[in-house]
């Protein structure tokens, strides 16, 4: 038991380093990161609630490696491995493309932002000098407007 | 229902032209998201041609033509806004949960009046999302992650048998109901014997989630019919059956019809929210607090008869 607890532990705490490291993201004070099935991402005291135990998933899974999802909440805190997007590309990621890319000999995940909000999680392919897109097939979106 | 019978029926509710005039010319409206960014910042960036409700600060009514597909927006991808019915958005108004609170949504997907808790709670407390359904389970998680609620846990427990005793302070419970106020074509394929049929399910509902109420905690029961079988039948039943259930005033300023009198004056508390009323759908709702009747007469020397004249 207690080598699985110690084990779970690291993985938020490794998940927690790497956030840093890579992003330059820290979790806002109100948030809190636990394991259930995957490392996540919930307010504070949620975990700790009387109604905690019973019940199935909470909000927001990070997985181990960043989701999308984990993205498109935090991403706008990242100040390593972002880059903005042209209005362009913004349309082209956001409906499921890749994007063309040179930017580095080491394959990594991206926050892909365009003025100013997330728009999501990408994965650099040094080979294909490509970022993958990683948004969810139901999240993609043909976007018809401005901002 | 054949149309003259379903005029005959809905006259008896409201002015039925009126209201298949206003349902028929509904106006679309959407939510700010204020979790992902503040009226302010949204006004600042937002270029969907949209007025400000004047019954709420962060609802909207969509200005585009009938083919803007809202979904498609840079403001819905981003999680700025959803798409949601004005008398939809009233509904989480009328429960009021508070940041901190232990609050429950019993049948909580596609998740737009659970998301709009979530953001009257400030992404704080702990916020249940419950269905029954693990088809609908996966649209709720759409909405929560694109929304960025942080706050919650999603079950899915039969709502009818959820098991919980006194644990939430707030309990929305928008039950499946007839939607004779919101489904286009529900007035021709429903009749009356739905009515009765699907109102066992919103009793054992009701009774269920009002079992999960803290004492003195509040509950919202609503529907999107006009059906009183569905409306306040349920909750007669509910206050004739259970000790401590009152209803509550609903203090929001809009138009409406009260609740049916014929199920006795209190009922005059629940609000009717035909179509004509607010350019949108038709819903029911009803504010029950969960209160020690027993308790509060004792405190009223007239009810008890205590003498009290020294």
């Amino acid at each position: 038991m207690i080598t699985v607890m110690g084990f779970i532990a690291n993985k938020e705490k490794n998940f927690q380093r790497y956030l840093e490291k890579h992003f330059g993201i820290r979790l806002p004070e109100t948030t809190e990161m636990f394991y259930a099935k995957g490392v996540r991402i919930s307010s504070k005291g949620l975990k700790k609630s009387h109604i905690n135990g019973e019940l199935g998933y909470a909000a927001c899974d990070a997985g181990f490696n960043p989701t999308n999802a984990f993205i498109q909440n935090f991403g706008h805190l990242a100040d390593k491995n972002a880059i903005d997007l042209s209005r362009e590309e913004a349309v082209l990621f956001a409906s499921g493309k890749d994007l063309p890319a040179d930017i580095g000999k080491t394959n990594k995940f991206m926050v892909l932002r365009y003025k100013g909000f997330t728009v999501g999680l990408g994965y650099y392919d040094k080979e294909k000098k490509r970022i993958i897109n990683r948004i969810p097939e139901k999240r993609r979106r043909v976007i018809i407007n401005e901002i | 229902m054949e149309e003259q019978e379903f005029r005959d029926w809905l006259s008896a509710y409201t002015d039925y032209e009126k209201a298949m005039a206003a349902f028929y010319a509904q106006k679309r409206f959407f939510r700010v998201n204020t979790i992902k960014a503040s009226l302010e910042r949204f006004a600042e960036i937002s270029k969907i041609s949209a007025k400000r409700s004047p019954y709420y600060d962060a609802a909207f009514v969509l200005d585009e033509p009938p083919s803007f597909q809202i979904g498609k927006t840079w403001e819905y991808f981003l999680g700025l806004i959803h798409p949601q019915s004005l008398p939809s958005i009233l509904v989480s108004l009328v429960l009021d949960p508070k940041p901190g609170e232990n609050v429950l949504d019993v049948a909580a997907a596609p998740g737009s009046k659970f998301s709009h808790m979530a953001m009257l709670m400030k992404n704080s407390g702990v916020l249940v999302g419950n269905d029954v359904k693990g088809e609908k389970i996966s649209a709720l998680y759409s909405t929560i992650n694109r929304l960025n609620i942080l706050n919650c846990f999603v079950t899915m427990r039969d709502g009818s048998d959820l098991n919980w005793r006194s644990r939430f302070d707030r309990i929305l419970l928008d039950a499946p109901c007839t939607a004779l106020g919101s489904g286009e074509s529900a007035s021709k394929r429903w009749d009356p014997s739905h009515s009765y049929r699907i109102s066992t399910l919103q009793r054992k509902m009701l009774f269920s989630a009002y079992d999960a109420l803290v004492e003195g905690g509040e509950l919202v029961y609503s529907t999107c019919t006009y059906a009183k079988e569905e409306n306040e039948a349920v909750v007669k039943n509910l206050l004739d059956n259970v000790n401590g259930a009152n209803l509550l005033d609903i203090t929001l300023d809009i138009p409406h019809e009260h609740g049916l009198s014929d199920f006795g004056s209190e009922f005059r508390k629940c609000y009717r929210i035909y179509p004509q009323h607010l350019e949108s759908e038709g819903f029911f709702i009803a504010k029950i607090r969960k209160g020690d009747r027993i308790a509060e007469r004792a405190k009223d020397p007239a009810e008890t008869g205590t003498d009290t004249g020294g």
